[in-house]
């Protein structure tokens, strides 16, 4: 009799349960994991291995000499790998100061809607990379091996307002075991806003900044704008854009950009991914 | 595919070691590279030092009662006598009389005279 009982209370509790609203997730609020430079909120799917090149080429305003940049180009080469639909890993291999970077991203919340109410999707990402190239010789001076290495942790709070609008802020932490001069800060405490706004179908703009709190600088330094659009075809993003940055890892975009936008000193890049869906379903 | 995670867990926890360094600090306050002491040569390193802080006129120079360091000899005079030069200007340092030798000098004269005072 006791264990009838039961099975009618689950039974009922279930059909309640059922009978609840069903929870809606916000789904591309960006659409890639990129914004421009930096990470979006968005991970790959299970089993979702994605193959990144980016690439930026000189100053625009070196003019015709350098045929407005093509000349000269630095490239990224990454891949990221979904190991679950929240949590993915990926490395990649800088041609600036020939820099190897790794990082681990979580989907600590999702924004949905109907039964379980969550207005922002939050993401937490951590990376180190590890500069490869030589150090210029400085006599007297040894480097070691973890000089060559820095660190990065972020936490990324979007918010998909409508299918059209989405915004992200992204307060960073960026620790570099090597600066130049005493007056730099080896711990660096930036704040980064981004938004996505979509334009036609396949089309969106980007546009991103980063804010370095100040006195953690040298004067040469500057904070980094990137504006792009974003064209997406089936399995693949392309990502077109101007940014006063030259690196695509956080240590180089946010620690160390040099040229100011408004002076002309932009680079055109681009940023282009193929997804391959090595686990479940193929095509989706 | 957990096994691959933790790879690369590992891995970038084996990367991990945080270090506030900068590299104004790292610079040594002696510029040690502008002082090269491996091979010095009289003609190019030790005869200059003494030209310029010894045998000037009234000082060390030709048909000084006190050693005539203008040439190879009247220096080598004054190294076999007692090591004098040694005394005055690497370890009592009151010579010469205006201020000591700078550090570099020290070290390319010590390196010398260590070396039996060679006219090379």
């Amino acid at each position: 009799m006791k264990k009838i009982l039961i099975s009618a209370f689950f039974t009922a509790f279930t059909v309640i349960g059922n009978a609840q609203e069903s929870t809606n997730y916000a789904s591309e609020t960006f659409k890639d994991t990129r914004i421009v430079n930096g990470q979006s909120v968005e991970t790959n799917e299970e089993g979702q291995l994605k193959f990144l090149i980016s690439h930026r080429f000189g100053l625009i305003s070196e003019g015709f000499d350098n045929f407005f940049g093509l000349d000269q180009a630095t490239i990224r080469l990454g891949l990221d790998y979904g190991i679950t639909d929240r949590l993915t890993v990926g490395i990649g291999r800088s041609s600036f100061e020939k820099t190897v970077d790794g990082f681990a991203k979580y989907k600590i919340l999702r924004q949905s809607s109907g039964g379980k109410n969550m207005p922002v999707t939050v993401t937490w990402q951590s990376n180190a990379a590890i500069r490869t190239a030589d150090f210029s010789e400085i006599p007297g001076v040894n480097y070691d091996f973890a000089n060559r290495m820095t660190y990065g942790h972020q936490l990324m709070i979007a918010r998909k307002f409508c299918d059209e609008f989405s915004a992200q802020l992204m307060p960073t932490f960026i620790h570099r075991n090597l600066i130049e001069t005493r007056d730099e800060k080896n711990d660096l405490f930036a704040i980064g806003a981004a938004t996505r706004y979509q334009l036609t179908k396949t089309v969106s703009f980007q546009a991103e900044y980063y804010y370095v709190l100040p006195n953690q600088m040298a004067d040469e330094f500057t904070n980094s704008l990137s504006l792009g659009f974003d064209i997406q075809t089936k399995s693949h993003v392309f990502q077109l854009h101007v940014s006063n940055s030259r690196g695509m890892i956080d240590k180089f975009f946010i620690s160390e950009t040099r040229e100011d936008f408004f002076k002309g000193d932009i680079f055109f890049g681009f940023n282009f991914s193929r997804n391959f869906q090595l686990k479940g379903k193929k095509y989706k | 595919m957990k096994r691959t995670f933790q790879f690369i867990c590992i891995l970038l926890f084996s990367l991990t070691a945080c270090e506030y360094e900068n590299i104004e600090d790292l610079k040594p306050t002696v510029n040690f590279d502008n002082c090269k002491t491996d091979r010095v040569s009289f003609q190019t390193d030790i005869e200059p030092i003494f030209k310029q802080n010894c045998s000037t006129s009234g000082c060390h120079n030709s048909g000084s009662f006190n050693g005539d360091f203008s040439t190879y000899a009247g220096i080598k005079a004054g190294v076999d006598d007692n090591n004098k030069i040694k005394q005055r200007v690497v370890i009592r340092k009151d010579m010469p009389a205006s201020a000591p030798l700078p550090d570099c000098e020290i070290r390319k004269l010590t390196t010398w005279l260590d070396a039996g005072a060679p006219n090379n």
